[in-house]
């Protein structure tokens, strides 16, 4: 691929993990701040909103650059593999900070006409623990891959260019 | 309907609940350990100033376009360009090599041409030279045949002749017998006139 292509196929990437990581959450979150059912208000007594909004822009960002570096780079290089690793711990801080920013531990208070007549609260923390541990595999994953490009770098680029050492056969 | 919204988010978080019970004991120890670190990588991540961030992914950005430009990984690296130059010579040499040896193969071939043509040429004379002679030899003993035949002929005219001859002497002895026995018995006859003229 040339360099067009890698760009061009960088951007489309990070496109995509600017609306995954950053529109699609903030979207979410700004829409679940104040919404209703049946006439009944339910309010997201997020106190953090501004925190939640705050670490998802802040990592998504760092995420969809590395997105970028990471889908540009050219097939089993090392930067690729550097920069998915990259990524993943990225996407690891990324999804910890719903947890820290408390966005994991969101608390709806049940509003009929101006007085609160309840509430409900919904925990991820579990399910955020349980995906770090699957992060955790993936992480061994792409360290693997890092290492592998890293150690097996001469086998991978004679592969990528089809170069057969010692001459062609002719006949 | 409110409480039966809730009942069925009770239903789901009792399912995942189960889930993450069951994958607890396995997983669980993994993200302690992934909680550990971020929670001491992050206490380095500034708190409040997005700008930071902001910079920090223009400046992976634009480090990506530089990169993919210089490098985008469709240029052979050193070591295999080498090694296609040691592949091209030898392709060159190869080739002529390949050159030379057709060059003299058309030359022998040529040679052997030439040389096939001048044994052509010398056995088309030869074999006329010998047609000639097988020709010269057939009318010779064609000549011959008909020398045979006619002293064959000659031969049996004289054999015949001889026949001829032979039967014609056979009748003179016999007549020159008879002659014989005439001049004997004239002989007698004188004889005994003789004796009766005496």
């Amino acid at each position: 691929m040339g360099r067009f292509s890698n760009i061009v196929k960088g951007i489309i990437y990070m496109c995509v993990y600017i609306v995954i990581t950053m529109v699609i959450p903030i979207l979410t979150f700004t829409w679940v701040r104040e919404f209703q059912i049946m006439g009944v208000n339910i309010v997201l007594t997020q106190h953090d909103y501004q925190n939640i909004i705050f670490w998802i822009s802040a990592f998504g960002l760092l995420i969809s650059s590395a997105a970028f570096f990471n889908y540009s780079a050219p097939k089993q290089s090392i930067r690729k593999g550097t920069f998915a690793l990259v990524q993943i711990i990225l996407n690891c801080l990324y999804i910890w900070s719903y947890k820290f920013s408390g966005a994991t531990e969101i608390h709806f208070e049940i509003v009929v006409e101006i007085a609160s007549t309840g509430y409900i609260s919904i925990n991820f923390q579990n399910m955020v623990m349980l995906y770090m541990g699957v992060y955790f595999l993936t992480i061994i994953l792409k360290g693997y891959d890092f290492f592998d490009f890293v150690l097996n770098r001469k086998t991978i680029r004679e592969k990528r260019y089809k170069t057969e050492v010692g001459g062609n056969d002719l006949s | 309907m409110i409480l039966q919204a809730v009942d069925f988010i009770q239903v789901i978080a009792d399912i995942v609940a189960a889930v993450l019970n069951f994958l607890k004991q396995f997983v669980n120890p993994m993200g302690l350990f992934m909680v550990n670190w971020m929670e001491y990588v992050l206490q380095f991540f500034p708190q409040k100033d997005l700008t930071v961030y902001i910079i920090i992914a223009i400046v992976i950005v634009i480090l990506g376009f530089i990169v993919n430009i210089t490098w985008p990984g469709n240029k052979k690296p050193g070591f295999l360009a080498k090694a296609e130059e040691i592949d091209e010579k030898i392709e060159k040499k190869a080739k002529e090599l390949d050159k030379k040896v057709e060059d003299k193969a058309k030359e022998l071939e040529e040679k052997v041409e030439e040389k096939v043509e001048e044994l052509d040429a010398k056995i088309k004379k030869k074999i006329k030279k010998a047609k000639k002679k097988a020709k010269a030899i057939e009318e010779k003993a064609e000549e011959i045949e008909d020398k045979v035949e006619e002293l064959e002929e000659k031969a049996e005219e004289l054999e015949e002749d001889i026949e001829e001859l032979e039967e014609e002497a056979e009748e003179l002895e016999e007549k020159a017998e008879k002659l014989e026995e005439d001049i004997e018995g004239l002989d007698e006859e004188q004889e005994k006139n003789k004796e009766k003229s005496n």
